[in-house]
């Protein structure tokens, strides 16, 4: 109930001074960000410095630059400029009101669709894309559910008219890893452990056949690209197809895998294949495993940090723990909420995991570079530095704390004004008006 | 006024709708599903011992199908890039098994309690009399039964396969052992008109006599009605229209020559009747089963039939499960025939004497096929009645009685093939054939031996207990799945 109060109590205390610097449209130019306390990520905190913007690209960060005449200057004294944050996991732009079936886009019938590339689902105009840029998030990774092989998950910017502007370069091919049911029956479940157990084993039987005719795939395939002279055209199969990527390591496998015994399997499993481009997402219970993880060097996309624990003996902070104890034993770690329309509460997960271990530092940097270095798309975002995309917002204060507004956010370098649905409806309501000639008594709804 | 309880219980509700969304999807998952696509259709093992065809043996070679065909073997032999290679080094490759007869894949009637009534018993309609010819083992074939699976696991990849029933139950067709529909399944080729001496129930024919009478009935009104149709077919002007039905129609093509009779014989007077009712018509027929047709080998053998015997064997003797090979051996050896003079004054030697009998009467039969082999007759298998698990121990003891090793996989492979025309698409592992494989680890009649891989159409299925050594277990299971 708190933290819900906090959040209106925050969103209530910043409009005010929204109001004014709203703009219709999001905007592309040269901004200037000047007197901000800039958190860099990659190189520091400069207390008191300027961020220019150009097109879709930081052109300089410092304490003394040079403000271009054309710039627009928006005064950050008494502010602080973040870089994006990302969300590791989330089902953002797939789907649009939960129960209602035809505005859910996440699943695709079957147990075997890698080829389902979740950046073609994803709806640009989805509600709950405005409602989690107005907390610092501007990069998602949307990914599909369900089945063996969900389907190929994609990194978008939360900003852009069709799904293609919005990518971000990164996408990861998707495995449920088969989890191991334990010995006895959930209270639930109204199979007995032998049923559960044989179908752990076919769906471990299917992973692996899947992946061993992938191989020979992508053996076939490459052998008639190399020279096609006189060769059979080979079978065309999407599925498999979707997995070459994976086999090369140009795409990475994203694992999902919760249960301590399920992770040292999945070790085991993806050191077995030899995949070159692995991580592994949930992990909630990788605390118990994390030395493993590190070892192996598998990077891992924590979360949902605001969950219970797993088990019922385990302490009530397990889950807020994880990320900082899997961290703190050497994993690479990045965080997601594994939300749709709450994405927006990335920073409060990443808060927690703060507090409950991780510190500041690291936290943000699991929600900023860590994951674009996971994916292979640091060069472009993650930090505030000359030459990557602009993707940054002005706070007035710690994102990671819900009293804290974000006062504006770039993705692309489009000045992107901070509304939303849930803004609107503030405002609309907040002071009624309906446009009448003589203003009316508004009657209680059962007069 | 909500309770704590009641909460738990509409959470209880909500996970149970979640999980049971997310069942479909899982339940089925397993290595050969369907929706893992397929990326080649190209197999080649390597370097395999290949038993081409009985007593053509390549010690070392390499056979390559695509798209369900042979399309090279030999010694050396080009890999195709796209293949699916399977080294081959210590397994040992035939030619997929033809089962000449059973009904394997084809569901038990559901409702087998009282048959209905009929107002005269004598002349009953043609399905209550168990005449339905006219059906055919293609519409009734079910891709899911379980006997598919437990024969294909024992070798089996072709089968010709007959609708279950009395009389006249229906046409056999060729299928494969496998696939996921009947489409897939059902082979072109010949449709024989199954036949056999099951009576009706409570309703003429129940007897053998009523049997051959309705037989012999049912041909020669098949003739004289072709002939009136096609009198009515050249000038119908004047001529009262012929009668029409389907049982009679599906004889014309029996009585024109173009479809065998496929006869089911389970005793030795079976098979004297199936001749006789063969030599007094005319039709074209193959003769299956012959169990007990120990005295019938000089008969068969002059007339010519193609033939197609039964691998079942009776029952050991109760005293005899006990007891090893040898020692069986020794008490068949004391057998002496001469059982006419009363020994009660030895009642244990002549107990004994029984025993011995009890063998010597069972290995007549375990010897039959040896002796078919010696009669120059060439013959095929049949699984009707037999358990899958069954098949190659009951081979082994032919084998151990005499018969060949070469005859027997002739038998379940060339043979059956000829029986059945069908010698230019199967029974040998020929370019052109259909890649219907088995692959062991060792010689497929020995009791060691485990089948690795059968290959229905190019399709590879694994069995999940490749063993064919003791099946007692599954013996066992098979009885009390019977019951």
């Amino acid at each position: 109930m708190n933290l819900f109060m906090t959040l209106v109590l925050a969103l209530t205390t910043f409009l005010p001074q929204q109001a004014q610097q709203q703009d219709d449209k999001a905007r592309q130019g040269t901004y200037a960000i000047t007197n901000a306390r800039i958190e860099t990520v990659a190189n520091g905190t400069i207390e008191n410095g300027t961020v220019v913007i150009e097109g879709d690209r930081i052109i300089a960060v410092g304490e003394n630059v040079a403000i271009p005449e054309s710039a627009r200057v928006i005064d950050g004294s008494g502010l602080h400029i973040y870089p994006g944050m990302i969300d590791s996991g989330t089902s953002l732009g797939l789907t649009e009101v939960g129960s209602v079936a035809e505005t859910n886009d996440t699943r695709e019938i079957g147990d075997i669709n890698p080829h389902m590339d979740a950046l073609t689902a994803v709806n640009p105009n989805a509600i709950a894309i405005p409602v989690t840029r107005v907390s610092g998030v501007t990069t998602v990774i949307a990914e599909p559910s369900g089945g063996l092989l969900p389907g190929t998950a994609a990194m978008i910017n939360l900003f852009g008219y069709t799904a293609e502007q919005m990518t971000a370069g990164a996408k990861s091919v998707i495995v449920q890893f088969p989890a191991e049911p334990s010995g006895d029956r959930p209270w639930w479940a109204q199979e007995g452990p032998d049923r559960r157990q044989e179908r752990y084993r076919n769906n471990m039987a299917k992973l692996n056949e899947v992946f061993d005719r992938a191989v020979l795939y992508n053996q076939i395939v490459s052998a008639y690209e190399a020279d096609p002279t006189g060769k059979e055209r080979p079978v065309y199969a999407p599925e498999m197809d979707a997995l070459r990527p994976v086999l090369s390591g140009e795409v990475s496998l994203m694992v999902k895998v919760n249960a301590a015994d399920d992770i040292v399997k999945a070790i085991a499993w993806v050191q077995e294949r030899e995949f070159p481009n692995v991580v592994f997402s949930g992990v909630n219970e990788g605390w118990r495993v994390a030395d493993r993880l590190a070892e192996a060097g598998i990077p891992v996309l924590v979360g949902p940090i605001l969950a219970t624990p797993t088990r019922s003996s385990d302490r009530y902070d397990r889950a807020y723990a994880n990320a900082g104890l899997l961290s703190e034993a050497g994993v690479s770690v990045a965080l997601r909420s594994g939300e749709s329309e709450n994405v927006r509460q990335l920073p409060f997960n990443a808060g927690f995991a703060a507090t409950y271990g991780m510190g500041k530092e690291a936290a943000l940097r699991a929600v900023t570079l860590g994951p674009a270095e996971i994916f292979g798309i640091d060069a472009d975002y993650g930090s505030i530095e000359v030459g990557k995309k602009a993707n940054l917002f002005v706070s007035d204060g710690d994102p990671f704390e819900t009293s804290t507004n974000i006062l504006a956010l770039f993705i692309d370098g489009f000045n992107v004004p901070i509304d939303s649905r849930h803004l609107d409806l503030y405002q609309e309501f907040l002071n009624r008006d309906e446009g009448r000639l003589q203003p009316v008594e508004i009657l209680p709804a059962d007069n | 006024m909500y309770s704590f309880r009641g909460i738990l219980r509409g959470a209880a509700f909500c996970a149970a709708l979640v999980w049971l969304g997310g069942m479909p999807h899982e339940a089925y998952a397993q290595k050969n599903s369907p929706d893992i696509p397929v990326v080649s259709n190209v197999v080649a093992i390597e370097n395999a011992r290949i038993v081409q065809g009985p007593a053509r043996v390549l010690q070392s070679g390499t056979v390559v199908f695509r798209d369900g065909v042979i399309t090279a073997v030999g010694r050396r032999v080009d890999v195709p890039y796209d293949a699916h290679v399977i080294d081959g080094d210590s397994l040992t490759v035939y030619a997929g098994f033809i089962d000449a007869l059973s009904h394997t894949g084809i569901p038990e009637p559901r409702n087998q309690g009282q048959p209905e009534s009929v107002p005269d018993r004598s002349n009953p309609p043609f399905d209550r009399a168990g005449i339905t010819p006219e059906a055919s083992a293609r519409t009734a074939l079910d891709p899911d039964h379980g006997d598919l699976e437990k024969l294909r696991n024992v070798g089996f990849t072709t089968i010709m396969v007959a609708p279950r029933g009395r009389m006249l139950p229906g046409q056999a067709t060729m299928a494969l052992s496998a696939g996921t529909n009947s489409s897939e399944m059902i082979l072109q080729g010949m449709q024989p008109m199954f036949f056999q001496f099951t009576g009706a129930q409570g309703v003429y024919p129940g007897t053998p006599m009523a049997i051959m009478s309705k037989f012999r009935q049912l041909y020669r009104e098949a003739d004289r009605r072709m002939r009136l149709e096609a009198m009515y077919a050249e000038d119908p002007s004047g001529l009262a229209r012929p009668p029409y039905d389907a049982v009679h129609e599906a004889f014309f093509p029996v009585v024109a020559g173009d479809r065998h009779v496929l006869v089911w014989t389970d005793e030795v007077l079976e098979i004297h009747r199936a001749m006789t009712l063969q030599e007094e018509l005319g039709f074209s027929m193959i003769l299956t089963g012959l169990e007990g047709g120990i005295d019938t080998v000089d008969k068969v053998a002059g007339s010519g039939l193609p033939v197609a015997l039964t691998l079942d064997l009776p029952d050991q003797p109760r005293f005899a499960a006990k007891l090893k090979a040898d020692s069986l051996q020794h008490i068949l050896d004391s057998y002496d025939d001469e059982t006419r003079t009363a020994t009660f004054r030895d009642v244990e030697a002549e107990k004994e004497n029984l025993e011995a009998r009890q063998l010597w009467s069972r290995s007549r039969y375990v010897g039959m096929a040896a002796l078919y082999e010696n009669a120059g007759i060439p013959f095929a298998f049949t699984t009707m009645g037999v358990s899958a698990g069954d098949v190659h121990g009951n081979l082994r003891e032919m084998i151990e009685a005499g018969l060949s090793r070469e005859a027997a996989l002739a038998a379940l492979t060339v043979n059956a093939a000829a029986l059945f025309g069908a010698s230019d698409r199967m029974g040998s592992i020929d370019t052109g054939k259909m890649a219907n494989l088995i692959v062991t680890d060792g010689d497929v009649f020995d009791e060691d031996t485990s089948i690795k891989m059968v290959f229905v159409a190019g399709q590879m299925h694994e069995p999940s207990n490749t063993s064919l050594g003791n099946r007692s277990r599954d013996r066992a299971e098979a009885s009390t799945s019977n019951q």
